[in-house]
């Protein structure tokens, strides 16, 4: 049954080409499948929620508009986290703006951040440690899922640097997270429990 | 963990983790992982990282957010949305390249027609001046409109002419259709009734042919009676050919005379000036009429009284130190009243410069090497212009830009805010 469901499922780049033609069926479709990690990707590089929401908006509606001028060059995977990329890089590019001319404090956006729970707090804050780079890369692995190509093609790198680079990123944030096992020790040791049983 | 105990890395082990290996390199270090303790508890640190990172939750994405985004959707697969009326916007505020291009072209245009207008403006106001003040002069009418006339004689001859008196006109006219004039030049007597005015005038004229100008400056000299003081004629081989004269031209006839000669081509400088010499002039008579009725003192003592011989030749020593002082104020009057009653025109007569065909005089390598110095020589000239205009022009640029960031900024966030208020307007919709 599933393969069947495999095999009639169509590849987003498929999709991307009926939108292309107007479909709104495929377009409901791709928004469907990749909402969650755009909104992800957004929601976790920045300070306000309604802006990563505003930016998820943003990133599909230029899916929408830039459909007739799509060309299968990559994945569209690749294609919408470099339309995701690229609306975030001008999104900073203003904030910094806003930051210097506009007297945009930091506190604002922390204010607007929503509460998040203890864990979730603690990898953000080593996350932000690392170098932007790396983190970079390392979200893109781990939570987009991208394989080391597609982050390659994306963030315009030589693919070892990208192996190297995330290598790093892990080995440092192993080293960040570490205080934190020592401070809750029975929440990890409960973790690798359960891992173990996985196992 | 080291490749000297290990054959592979940990970022090998990584990559097969994440399933980045293939072939053979896959096979050789799953084969190793398999079997070393070190590199398994590697891989389950870094599963144990990965497990706490992704404990990093985000929150969903909103309803309304998601409706807005499928609204959008819909309303651009049914006609056209909120969003493509931004586009069309964009796209009358974008500006194309060939309109770009264009605006550059006019720009440039301008900015040429900027430069060059107020110059042939210049030269073909000179030319007609000269028409109309020449053809004035052959009809008899008022030259009042005639700008340039700064002559007293030539104000004078235009009072004479207002006051009802016709016959200078007549006359001068007629002097212009026969190229005699019945007075070439003033008298010292109508030089002494007004205040005296050395005229002198530089005029630089860009002329088609200049041989052929040559012979029309001697025309002009010879129908206003003027001479030239000096002529030079450069008549390079491979280069424009140029004239260079003082002409020296009665001062009444100075403003036809100059008239003529600006119509021999187009003007490209003129600068007249006047100095008066009344004072110098009347101190010399005065000086000369003193030394005269002293000559005649000293002569009469030697008819009339008798003396010592040395007495008689001191008398006569003193005559002719006052004769030569005499003789030479004289000389000094006549060049005065020469100098007001002949005004100087210094004439530069360019040739419009057309490059002839033919190797010339200098040879092949000397002409590449002239080529070489005179392109690096203009090469360091536009560096140095061009270094010379951003500094000149850099401080007033910045201040405009500093002056219109700030507004052009509010009137984009304007439009923004406008066009993102449409849009939502539209979804709404």
């Amino acid at each position: 049954m599933n393969e069947n469901t495999d095999e009639t499922r169509q590849s987003d780049e498929e999709l991307m080409r009926a939108v292309a033609t107007g479909s709104e069926a495929a377009f409901t479709e791709l928004f469907g499948r990749y909402k969650r990690q755009i909104h992800g990707y957004f929601g976790r590089r920045m300070e306000e929620a309604a802006a990563a929401e505003e930016l998820t908006q943003e990133a599909f509606l230029a899916v929408l508009c830039g459909a007739a001028r799509y060309e299968q060059r990559a994945t569209f995977r690749t294609y919408l986290y470099a339309i995701a990329l690229k609306l975030l890089r001008a999104h900073r590019r203003k904030s910094v703006f806003r930051g210097k001319f506009a007297g945009y404090r930091k506190e604002d956006a922390q204010n607007g951040r929503p509460d998040g729970t203890e864990a979730s707090l603690w990898v953000r804050g080593a996350v932000e440690k690392l170098d932007p780079m790396d983190r970079e890369i390392l979200l893109l692995r781990e939570f987009e899922e991208l394989s080391y190509d597609e982050i390659a093609e994306l963030l315009r790198l030589p693919l070892n640097t990208v192996r190297s680079r995330l290598f790093r990123a892990r080995e440092a944030l192993r080293e960040l997270l570490k205080p934190r096992e020592s401070i809750a020790p029975a929440k990890s040791g409960q973790e690798s429990a359960e891992t173990g049983e996985r196992a | 963990m080291n490749t000297s105990t290990h054959p592979v890395t940990r970022e090998e082990v990584m990559a097969l983790q994440d399933g980045e290996l293939a072939g053979k390199e896959r096979e050789a270090v799953a084969g190793h992982v398999a079997f070393c303790r070190q590199c398994n508890e590697f891989l389950k640190q870094m599963e144990q990282t990965s497990r706490e990172l992704r404990s990093w939750g985000v929150g969903k994405l909103s309803e309304a957010a998601e409706k807005r985004v499928l609204a959008a959707a819909k309303e651009k697969t049914t006609g056209q949305t909120g969003r493509d009326r931004q586009e069309s916007r964009k796209e009358r505020w974008s500006v194309q390249p060939w309109v770009m291009v264009l605006g550059g072209c006019a720009a440039v245009f301008v900015l040429l027609l900027a430069i060059i207008a107020p110059n042939l403006l210049r030269s073909r106001m000179a030319a007609n001046e000269g028409r109309t003040i020449g053809a004035s002069r052959v009809t008899g009418l008022s030259v009042d409109n005639a700008t340039v006339d700064l002559s007293p004689y030539g104000r004078k001859m235009k009072e004479s002419r207002a006051g009802g008196g016709g016959g200078e006109a007549v006359e001068e006219s007629e002097g212009a259709e026969t190229g005699q004039s019945g007075r070439p030049a003033m008298t010292a007597e109508e030089i002494r009734q007004g205040p005296m005015i050395a005229q002198t005038v530089e005029i630089t004229v860009v002329a088609k042919d200049v041989s052929g100008a040559r012979g029309t400056v001697q025309a002009i000299l010879a129908k206003h009676h003027g001479y030239a003081a000096y002529l030079t004629v450069n008549t390079e081989r491979s280069g424009p050919r140029s004239l260079q004269a003082s002409l020296r031209i009665p001062a009444r006839e100075l403003v036809a005379a100059l008239s003529e000669l600006k119509s021999l081509g187009a003007v490209q400088t003129e600068t007249q000036k006047g100095e008066e010499v009344t004072q110098q002039h009347a101190d010399l008579v005065a000086r000369l009429k003193n030394s005269r009725e002293t000559e005649k003192r000293l002569q009469a003592i030697l008819q009339q009284r008798t003396g010592k011989i040395a007495d008689v030749l001191a008398v006569e020593q003193e005559i002719a130190r006052v004769r030569g002082d005499i003789e030479q104020m004289e000389a000094e009057q006549k060049s005065v009243e020469h100098r007001v009653a002949f005004a100087t025109i210094d004439l530069k007569l360019a040739e419009e410069y057309k490059e002839q065909l033919g190797t010339g005089n200098i040879s092949a390598g000397g002409r590449l090497r002239n080529a070489a110095v005179t392109g690096l020589r203009d090469a360091f000239q536009n560096l140095l212009d061009a270094v010379v205009s951003i500094i000149g022009a850099g401080p007033t640029l910045l201040l405009w830009v500093a002056v219109l960031f700030f507004p052009a900024r509010w009137i984009w966030k304007k439009r923004q805010r406008w066009m993102w208020g449409e849009s939502k307007a539209a979804e709404k919709v």
